[in-house]
């Protein structure tokens, strides 16, 4: 699916982006629960109500069916807001993921699903996009999701996968990237901090543009409300419930003003609203979204 | 006091194991060669070569390029081409890049990128990349061509 930017005369000088493993869909296909209903009618309102206060350009959601998907599509019907989806089969798995995108302001017109395959077996590094912002901009979104941590296997093949996708932004002419997901890794671990190159330091990775900038290192203590310390909460943790796996990560470029800037002070985690829904043990959700925001700097 | 003996080991050591698995995936591919030849009766086969995007002659890329001022990319691409000389045509299959060891090698076609971390998983990616209808389509272009 290609979209096209209606120009409405507006210039675009921001942009909002956000990434939300919603747990409604895990493996891609719908769950065999009877309150999936319910869940769905929650993650929609969560969703517009998200897009409407937050202004978001680009938001990834991560764990959704197509099912899911055509719901959501006839809740943004009539508005600006188009999706497209992303249910690649992958070996034995499959992508469960999909992009709801403000048309006026974006568009999505190239994709390519990024797999490392090792003895046979294939994992998903990664969905590629190039978005193309009304200004012309062309920004190379890779959205991720990670397999977890509850197999040890998985820390050895993360870092393999954080490989493929240093390799595939190599090897392409695009100097914007963003890296959004649920990485199944904190800030600090190995996939991410030394072989993605996410860095936590500003200064650095300003004079080096091989690195990424990390915002969400500075997120890992715990949040000003006292009422959460991470992303994804998992009721069974040993000495945090809270885990920071899901972060938005940008390319040097992003601090260097050439363009687009990032806003550090607007990488976030959470709303009010899906707090109270992972907070809820009757429901499904159990990851917080997490926010970020570019604005337009002119050169 | 310093010495760089183990730097020159340990350069030697990847050397051999960069020129073992490429050894290896050249015998993937020369099974490969050596299948399509075969089943096209010598009309088609297949080499590795660099390119770059204006080779391809894509007109949305070589626009793009021109509205964004962007360079031309150089990659290496394994292609399918008539036998005959009298027939020079050639279609794309993949994009391949290499590893620094050789492996891992990364595959990429129709909107997938796989980097094969071995053997088996390059056997896979290939067996994909050729059951997919976009590489039977090219290949039954040259035989036809071939066929004149």
């Amino acid at each position: 699916m290609e979209s096209s930017i209606e120009d409405d005369g507006n210039l675009l000088d921001s942009l909002s982006l956000a990434w939300w493993n919603t747990s409604l869909s895990p493996t891609g296909k719908v769950r065999k629960n009877k309150n999936n209903e319910e869940n769905l009618i929650i993650a929609g309102q969560a969703i517009t109500s998200m897009l409407i206060e937050k202004k978001i350009d680009f938001l990834g959601i991560g764990e959704v069916s197509p099912s899911d998907i055509e719901y959501f599509k006839s809740l943004l019907l009539g508005t600006p807001y188009d999706i497209i989806d992303c249910f690649e089969q992958v070996g034995r798995g499959q992508f469960s993921q999909a992009y709801i995108y403000n048309a006026n302001n974006v568009r999505i017109f190239n994709q390519k699903i990024l797999v490392f395959s090792e003895l046979g077996r294939n994992y998903r590094a990664g969905h590629s996009l190039i978005i193309e912002t009304k200004c012309g901009s062309l920004i190379n979104v890779i959205v991720a999701h990670w397999p977890s941590k509850l197999q040890s296997y998985n820390d050895t093949v993360r870092n393999q996968l954080a490989k493929t996708i240093r390799s595939n932004i190599d090897n392409l002419s695009e100097d914007k990237v963003i890296l959004m997901g649920d990485f199944n890794a904190e800030p600090f671990e190995e996939s991410l901090s030394a072989y993605l190159l996410a860095s936590r330091d500003k200064l650095k990775v300003r004079k080096k543009k091989e690195l990424f900038y990390n915002p969400f290192w500075s997120k890992l203590g715990m949040s000003q409300c006292e009422g959460f310390c991470g992303s994804y909460f998992y009721k069974s943790g040993v000495s945090s419930n809270w885990h920071l796996f899901d972060q938005i990560i940008v390319s040097s470029i992003f601090l260097n003003d050439q363009g687009w800037s990032l806003l550090s002070e607007e990488s976030l985690i959470g709303t009010e609203v899906i707090l109270a829904l992972v907070k809820n043990t009757n429901l499904h959700f159990d990851h917080l979204p997490v926010f970020t925001q570019l604005e337009k700097v002119n050169v | 006091m310093f010495n760089f003996e183990e730097s020159l080991k340990s350069g030697i050591s990847h050397a051999e194991e960069e020129q073992q698995n490429r050894t290896e995936i050249d015998s993937v591919i020369e099974q490969l060669k050596s299948d399509i030849e075969t089943f096209t009766s010598g009309k088609v086969s297949i080499k590795l070569e660099n390119r770059t995007d204006i080779d391809q002659g894509d007109f949305i890329t070589n626009a793009l390029a021109t509205v964004y001022g962007r360079k031309s990319r150089k990659y290496m691409a394994m292609v399918a081409f008539n036998q005959s000389p009298e027939n020079s045509f050639d279609k794309e299959l993949c994009e391949w890049k290499y590893g620094e060891k050789g492996y891992p090698v990364t595959i990429d076609y129709f909107n997938k990128s796989i980097t094969c971390a071995d053997k088996e998983s390059l056997i896979n990616t290939l067996q994909d990349l050729l059951s997919k209808p976009d590489a039977g389509k090219k290949i039954k272009f040259l035989i036809d061509r071939a066929q004149g």
